[in-house]
Order: C-alpha cells, then sequence, then structure tokens
C-alpha cells in the first residue's frame, strides 16, 4: 500500500506562508513529493488550478473596474434601466403627475392684478375730468326746474337783521 | 479645490484637531479602489453591488477614520471594513441577492475569457477552462466564512497572519476554514479527474 501527503499536508505545501513558522515536516513532505508522482501531479494541478482563478479573477475585475469608472463620470442612469418600457412608463407618469399642480400654481400667478396699482397717466386723467363734465351736465339737464333747489327767501333779510342787531349792540 | 480642504472646512473645529493617516483619503481610494472592488466584484459577483460596496467602504472608512489606531496597515483596515460589508450584504439581503444573481450574475464564461494563454493548444485551453470553472463554482459552494477566508487568501494572496487580523479569527481557526475550502476544491477536482480517466 502506497502512502500519500494527508489533506493538511498537501494544503500546507499550498498555503505555504512565510509569516508562520516551519515545521519540522516540511521536510519530509518536500521528499515525498520528490519521490510521489500522484502527490506532485495533483499539487501541481490544484496550484495551476488556483493560479488560474486568481488571474483570471483578476483580470477580469481589471476590466469591470475600468468599465465602472468610465459609467461613473457620466450621470444618465444604467442603459438596461433606459432600455426597459416599463420604467419609461413610471417616469412619463410621474412627469405628468409633477407638472399638474405646478400648472395650476403658474395660472394662479398669471391672473390679473386689480386696477388699483395701475399707472395714471395724462391722457386718462383729461378723459376722466371731461366724463365726469359730461355726467355732470346730463344730470343738471335731465332736473326739471321745478324740481330745482328754491333759493332762500330769507337769505337777505337775515343779513340785514343781524347788521342791524350788531349796530345795537 | 482639493476635496481636503473642502472636507475641512465643513468638520467642526473638535474633529479638525487631530490628524489621522486617512485624511487623504484621494490618495487611498487611488490606492485601494481596485483591489477593494475586485474584493467585492469576486465575492458577491455583481458588479452593481461590488461598486456600491466600494464606495460603502471608502465612505464608513472616512466616518470612522478617528477610530483608526494604526495598529494594522490601511489595507488591512479597508479589508476588514469590507468584509463587513459583504457580510452584512450577504446576510440581509440574501434573498434579494440570489434574485439580482439570475440578472446581472457573474458567469464562469465572463471570466474565462481572461483566463491567460500561455499555451495556444487548443486542449491545453479546454483545460485551463475546465479548471476554472471547476475552482469557480466550489468557491460558490463554500460556507460564508470559508469564502471570505479563500478569497483573502487565494484572490489577495495575504498571508494567514493578516487574515486572521482581518477576520478576527484565529491563525489555527483561519488555516481550519482554508483547509476546507480546499477540501471542497480538491473532491470535485478528483472527481472531475476520474470522470476524465
Amino acid at each position: 500500500m502506497t502512502l500519500h501527503l494527508t489533506h493538511e499536508q498537501l494544503c500546507d505545501v499550498i498555503l505555504a506562508d512565510s509569516s508562520l513558522p516551519r515545521e519540522g515536516t516540511s521536510t519530509i513532505v518536500q521528499d515525498h513529493l520528490h519521490a510521489c508522482l500522484h502527490c506532485s501531479a495533483e499539487l501541481e494541478s490544484l496550484r495551476a488550478s488556483l493560479a488560474l482563478f486568481r488571474e483570471a479573477s483578476t483580470a477580469y475585475a481589471g476590466q469591470q473596474f475600468v468599465r465602472s469608472c468610465m459609467q461613473r463620470g457620466s450621470i444618465a442612469p444604467p442603459q438596461h434601466l433606459l432600455t426597459q418600457p416599463l420604467y419609461w412608463a413610471a417616469a412619463a407618469v410621474l412627469l405628468v403627475a409633477a407638472s399638474f399642480p405646478l400648472n395650476l400654481y403658474r395660472q394662479q400667478q398669471h391672473r390679473p392684478v386689480p386696477a388699483a396699482t395701475a399707472v395714471v397717466t395724462p391722457h386718462t386723467t383729461e378723459s376722466d375730468e371731461a366724463l365726469l363734465e359730461d355726467v355732470d351736465q346730463t344730470l343738471s339737464a335731465d332736473v326739471p326746474s321745478p324740481m330745482e333747489p328754491l333759493a332762500d327767501p330769507t337769505a337777505s333779510s337775515t343779513s340785514a337783521d343781524s347788521t342791524t342787531y350788531q349796530r345795537k349792540n | 479645490m482639493p476635496s481636503q480642504a473642502i472636507i475641512s472646512e465643513r468638520l467642526p473645529a473638535t474633529q479638525q484637531a487631530v490628524a489621522t493617516p486617512l485624511d487623504d483619503m484621494d490618495s487611498i481610494v487611488a490606492m485601494y479602489e481596485q483591489r477593494i472592488f475586485r474584493f467585492h466584484l469576486v465575492s458577491i459577483r455583481d458588479r452593481d453591488v461590488a461598486q456600491s460596496l466600494t464606495q460603502d467602504t471608502f465612505l464608513r472608512a472616512w466616518n470612522a477614520r478617528s477610530t483608526f489606531r494604526g495598529d494594522c496597515a490601511i489595507s488591512t483596515w479597508l479589508m476588514r471594513i469590507a468584509l463587513n460589508l459583504v457580510r452584512d450584504h450577504t446576510r440581509t439581503d440574501r434573498f434579494r441577492f440570489w434574485k439580482r444573481v439570475s440578472e446581472t450574475a457573474v458567469d464562469v464564461s465572463d471570466i474565462s475569457s481572461h483566463v491567460p494563454h500561455r499555451d495556444s493548444s487548443l486542449e491545453s485551453r479546454l483545460i485551463a477552462h475546465e479548471q476554472l470553472a471547476l475552482v469557480w463554482e466550489s468557491v460558490a459552494q463554500l460556507s460564508e466564512r470559508q469564502r471570505n477566508v479563500f478569497l483573502l487568501r487565494f484572490l489577495d494572496e495575504l498571508e494567514l497572519s493578516e487574515i486572521a487580523t482581518i477576520t478576527g479569527l484565529p491563525v489555527s481557526t483561519v488555516k481550519t476554514h482554508l483547509y476546507r475550502a480546499l477540501a471542497t476544491i480538491r473532491a470535485r477536482h478528483n472527481a472531475t479527474h476520474k470522470e476524465d480517466q
């Protein structure tokens, strides 16, 4: 029966770590690896697989990192989001919902300002005065003569009496 | 205006007083961003999530820079934050994670295209692709802790003592996790070889 390396011994060779103290079995393991083709072949195969994993992962991550850096420069959303119609529909609904109250607010803002704040120009002042004169004339012309206010019959006597009274005093 | 100047303007005087090695975050990001991104990408296997977690890693590092005592390397400290974020993500969003994986997952075929071709023969290339697929799929089967330790060792090529510092585990436990992870890979490896023979 041929003895081979244990799993731990094989792992220790793979994990050969400079930070750990060398154990006494390392020489025995190395001697066995020189002598046993089965163990050395398995060790090489495992090492090759692990190295492939590291190299391919590193290369792939490097490529993805560059791609991420390029995308980060843009503020645009990811392309896969832009191509999906559901997202477009949701965006349209949100846009309409957001613009509706905004339009109402704008309409309220554009309503006419009351006339009190209008600027009075000389031209409008003249026309206003002419209009008022017309109104006065019309009113005075419309009042029939019997309805005109009567003259005060005591006006002259009162003034004469007061003069007399002052003289008496 | 440099980001350092912007940051120092916004900080209260009490925080500005204590200078830390992490104050120059621009340099630290430039130095470690790709490495952190690679760890997240291979752990989570989703580019968008990896990008997000990478940003979170540096954001957390910046927010917690006052707690960095300098008793370990900055890279070790950053990897510890990254590891915690991966752990949080896979635990809390486990279900959503697997759902997302189906859409934007990094497939083994994506990785296979990056296998270095030292030998141009078709047979050797097929063998290389097969070996890579074997490890890639085996890593996905590992437990969370085994996978983290495995990636720190065989992707980032960290020493066991450094992995122990990052994970907060004793070196012996780190070794045990690696033994188990390698046992999974080895079992699949041997099974594939037997099928080929």
